[in-house]
């Protein structure tokens, strides 16, 4: 009874991940008239086209991974003082602060890019990656705030007072007792803000005018234009690389939920 | 030490809204533009393309977040009566989660379009002889397409949302429901129903949100008339003519404060949530 009811819960979740698999089909299709419910000859001709240097698919990979990289740094290392200030401090108009902080979650940032550009251009930042960078942080980092904020709150101050009351410097508190129990906290942040600046298409067109070549930029043009082969092989590039990755970091650090 | 967010989350995002609002206000020296007049509001309010583009982006959002807020608490419920939160569920949960727009967009073309497997399917049970007869769900005027591409992205989060209230419900107050002769049933929409609301709420608010101002997948599946606010937006701030910048603006402007009144309806919910959640793993709510 239990069983197949646990399972039925299952593969009504699975079925919501399963229309990702006739991505991974056309990826290897040569053909596949309709009304043919499969392929009718099988290539490997978009997966060529992704070894190949020129198309861009790879470097689009490696640049919106090394971007999303940096985002997520620059977004973890600003985030932890107001983070800490969030999570355990008691203070007057600290609703405000929160609701300052967690507004970019809603107020969407190409508008606020729109009012930049010209501020970009003046800065030599239009048409670079550190202008994406930038952009990008302003609606990703209130992901990381509340997830650090969180895990401050869960950790309270007991530890620390104790470590100190034993002699700790400040460093030795915080990478001894503070970083390691908020790992949990950290990669959850970290995993959105990775995902979301990895995805992300409008800022890196706007901000990066077509010098930034990220994966969904690469990619957007054979969404329009219908190659079904090579846009499967480029959605697969972004969606199911990254999140193996995250995975396994997902079950490497769940020793310490 | 608390400067650096501040000049990210307030002082980037405001500022650029600010001079957006100027831009949009008539002031746009580049353009030889200096006298500020309410103008280019007027134009945009008065554009016949404006009601359908509104209307889409209402349809699109509404749709979507009703799809993603049913399907998503009706999979939180029954995950959290049938099964024990493992680590399987989580990946489940999550690989749909992490799901990028553009591929979300892809997915949708390839299933539902009018050469996708649906249409196969139409075909070999005899529904639909020729691609022209199966339904028209992507690049569609009523915007089909988009709902269900958002759907299927916030369906997961929804359930992500709902599950630790399902959870700590059924903890909390399963046992002596059952006890007292209550039937699962019973149980989930007297109990479990009333007590997730905060986050069924809270979830939909964030999912009509980014129904409302999202781009890429309308901008993938959609027309080119009429377009939602924001690739009707950015169609505008790409286009050569001149004053078509400060319309963008206007556009851009409009998405903005209709987030902003849902950011408001959040804050009053996100509040209940925490609360609540609280309260039920405590076991204290009436």
């Amino acid at each position: 009874m239990r069983t197949w009811r646990a399972a039925l819960v299952h593969a009504a979740l699975a079925a919501l991940i399963l229309p990702v698999l006739p991505l991974l089909i056309w990826s290897f299709t040569e053909a596949w008239p309709w009304p043919g419910l499969l392929p009718t000859t099988f290539s490997l001709r978009a997966w060529r086209v992704a070894a190949d240097a020129d198309a861009g698919f790879l470097s689009g990979l490696a640049a919106s991974c090394a971007l999303a990289a940096v985002v997520t740094v620059i977004s973890l290392a600003i985030s932890l003082p107001l983070a800490e200030l969030l999570g355990r401090g008691r203070f007057r108009g600290k609703a405000f602060v929160e609701v300052l902080a967690m507004l970019p979650l809603f107020i969407p940032a190409f508008v606020a890019a729109m009012g930049l550009h010209e501020t970009l251009i003046h800065w030599g930042l239009a048409d670079t990656y550190a202008g994406v960078a930038l952009l990008q942080l302003v609606p990703t980092t209130p992901y990381m705030v509340r997830s650090l904020a969180t895990g401050f709150a869960l950790l309270g101050t007991r530890l620390e007072d104790q470590a100190r009351t034993l002699g700790a410097g400040p460093w030795q508190v915080f990478s001894r007792i503070t970083l390691p129990r908020l790992v949990p906290a950290i990669v959850l942040g970290s995993t959105f803000v990775f995902l979301a600046s990895l995805g992300e298409y409008l800022l890196a067109l706007l901000v990066g005018g077509g010098a930034v070549r990220t994966l969904p930029i690469v990619l957007y043009p054979f969404l329009a234009s219908g190659d079904r082969a090579i846009s499967s092989m480029g959605s697969l590039l972004l969606y199911a690389g990254p999140l193996v990755v995250l995975l396994v970091i997902d079950l490497k650090t769940r020793k310490y939920v | 030490m608390l400067a650096p967010a501040f000049i990210v989350l307030v002082v980037l995002l405001w500022t650029g809204l600010g001079i957006a609002f100027v831009r949009a206000s008539g002031v746009y020296p580049a353009f030889g533009m200096v006298t500020p007049s309410g103008i280019f509001w007027r134009e945009v309010l008065g554009d016949e393309a404006f009601g359908p583009s509104l209307w889409l982006t209402l349809r699109i959002a509404g749709l979507s977040t009703l799809a993603a807020a049913g399907l998503g608490t009706a999979l939180a419920f029954l995950a959290a009566a049938w099964t024990k939160p493992t680590w399987r569920l989580r990946l489940l949960l999550q690989c749909p989660l992490y799901l990028p727009h553009l591929v979300a967009a892809n997915v949708v073309i390839l299933t539902l379009g009018q050469s996708g497997l649906f249409a196969r399917i139409l075909h070999l049970v005899g529904l639909a002889a020729e691609p022209a007869d199966a339904p028209r769900l992507v690049y569609d005027a009523f915007g089909w397409g988009s709902v269900l591409g958002f759907a299927l992205k916030e369906t997961p989060f929804v359930a992500v949302l709902v599950y630790p209230f399902a959870l700590a419900a059924l903890a909390t107050y399963g046992p002596v429901a059952r006890t007292l002769g209550a039937s699962l049933g019973g149980i989930l929409r007297r109990i479990v129903l009333p007590m997730s609301w905060p986050a069924v709420a809270t979830a939909a608010v964030i999912t009509f949100a980014y129904g409302f101002s999202s781009f890429e997948i309308p901008s993938v599946l959609g027309r080119t008339y009429p377009k939602v606010l924001s690739n009707w937006a950015y169609e505008l701030y790409t286009n050569v003519e001149a004053a078509s910048r400060p319309r963008a603006m206007v556009v851009g402007l409009l998405v903005v404060g209709g987030n902003a009144v849902l950011a408001g309806v959040y804050f009053v919910l996100a509040a209940r949530y925490d609360a609540m959640l609280t309260a039920i793993r405590a076991g204290k709510t009436t």
